[in-house]
């Protein structure tokens, strides 16, 4: 349940840590899990300086984001339950979100963590396969 | 209803009502088919081991991407609270550590018996196990000894022809016959030359 003024963690290697909501797509007050929202970093992962930087413990990331940059994101886990076609509901201990692109492509190129079945439409279909567990 | 090769509606008759499939009316009256028939499937609730049916509970994934299923509120609580439910004596993991009810669940158990059938081997058809096996133990007994005796002048016969065909060679024999020869091993190759 991520709203203008949410905070979400990034779960991927784009280089953003933590993330604000200032817009959900589609018109909706609130965004789910599986939707795409607009956010601003909050905090990043720091960019080593020249080509000898430190060996970055996070795994290769791909550090395109840094603080203040706009991007869509697209929301992985939600502390919010939500109700499944089966009945049950489930909900996740964070909120959580993978950085987008305009296109809709992740920006980073590894999933860390537990993504959200919800996550598993034809749009994201490459952070569905990113993912390393899907719940 | 839409008929075949008309372009119009039709009313239902009361044939095609009666035989409609459950996908159909479910289509019909403007339900989800597909959800009546997704994972139907009995999950445990994690803190108290009931039954979890479809359409009951709520699955809580931790941060260390570990689901645990509850199965009502009551459940729920007390796992946030991270109290034991092997210290809750209504919890199916309590009952199990203090072997509650397990005398009930033994006299339970219906014991299998298994029916041994008899079966044809090579060398032996059905008939013919099935008359040994009816055969008297008196006439067994004779049979056996009849057999038995069979045996014994057989082996007699041979010994006595075998002790004869010794005799023979000893006879053919000169000079020293060693006890194995005696036996009927072959004879001794002497040396020529030291």
């Amino acid at each position: 349940m991520l709203l203008l003024k949410s905070f979400a963690k990034v779960i991927d290697n784009s280089g953003a840590l933590v993330v604000e909501v200032i817009n959900v797509m589609g018109g909706a007050r609130v965004a789910s899990l599986g939707d795409e929202v607009v956010c601003v970093v909050k905090k990043a992962r720091p960019v080593a300086q020249g080509e000898g930087g430190s060996t970055s413990a996070s795994s290769n990331a791909v550090s395109k984001l840094k603080k203040g940059d706009v991007a869509r994101a697209l929301v992985v886990r939600t502390v919010q339950p939500v109700r499944r076609l089966d009945g049950t509901f489930v909900k996740f201990d964070d909120n959580a979100v993978v950085m987008l692109s305009k296109q809709g492509t992740p920006l980073g190129n590894r999933v860390l963590g537990v993504v959200a079945l919800e996550a598993r439409q034809k749009r994201w279909a490459k952070i569905a396969s990113l993912a390393p567990k899907m719940v | 209803m839409r008929v075949e090769g008309y372009e119009t509606w039709r009313p239902w008759t009361l044939e095609q009502l009666n035989n409609l499939t459950l996908t159909a009316t479910l289509t019909i009256l403007g339900a989800n088919p597909s959800i009546f028939f997704q994972n139907y499937r009995t999950e445990i609730c994690n803190f108290s081991g009931f039954k979890i049916y479809p359409g009951h509970g709520k699955t809580y994934i931790k941060a260390d991407s570990r689901s645990y299923r509850l199965i009502n509120g009551k459940c729920e609580s007390l796992f946030l609270q991270r109290i034991k439910p092997s210290k809750l004596d209504w919890t199916i993991v309590f009952r199990r550590l203090h072997k509650k009810g397990q005398a009930e669940e033994a006299s339970k158990k219906r014991s299998r018996r298994t029916v041994k059938a008899q079966r044809a081997v090579v060398g032996a058809t059905l008939d013919a196990i099935k008359a040994k096996k009816a055969q008297k133990p008196e006439l067994r007994a004779s049979l056996r000894a009849a057999a038995a005796a069979k045996s014994k002048e057989a082996k007699k016969v041979a010994q006595e022809k075998k002790k004869a065909e010794l005799s023979q060679v000893k006879a053919a024999q000169k000079g020293n016959i060693s006890k194995q020869q005696s036996k009927g091993a072959g004879k001794k190759i002497q040396a020529t030359s030291r």
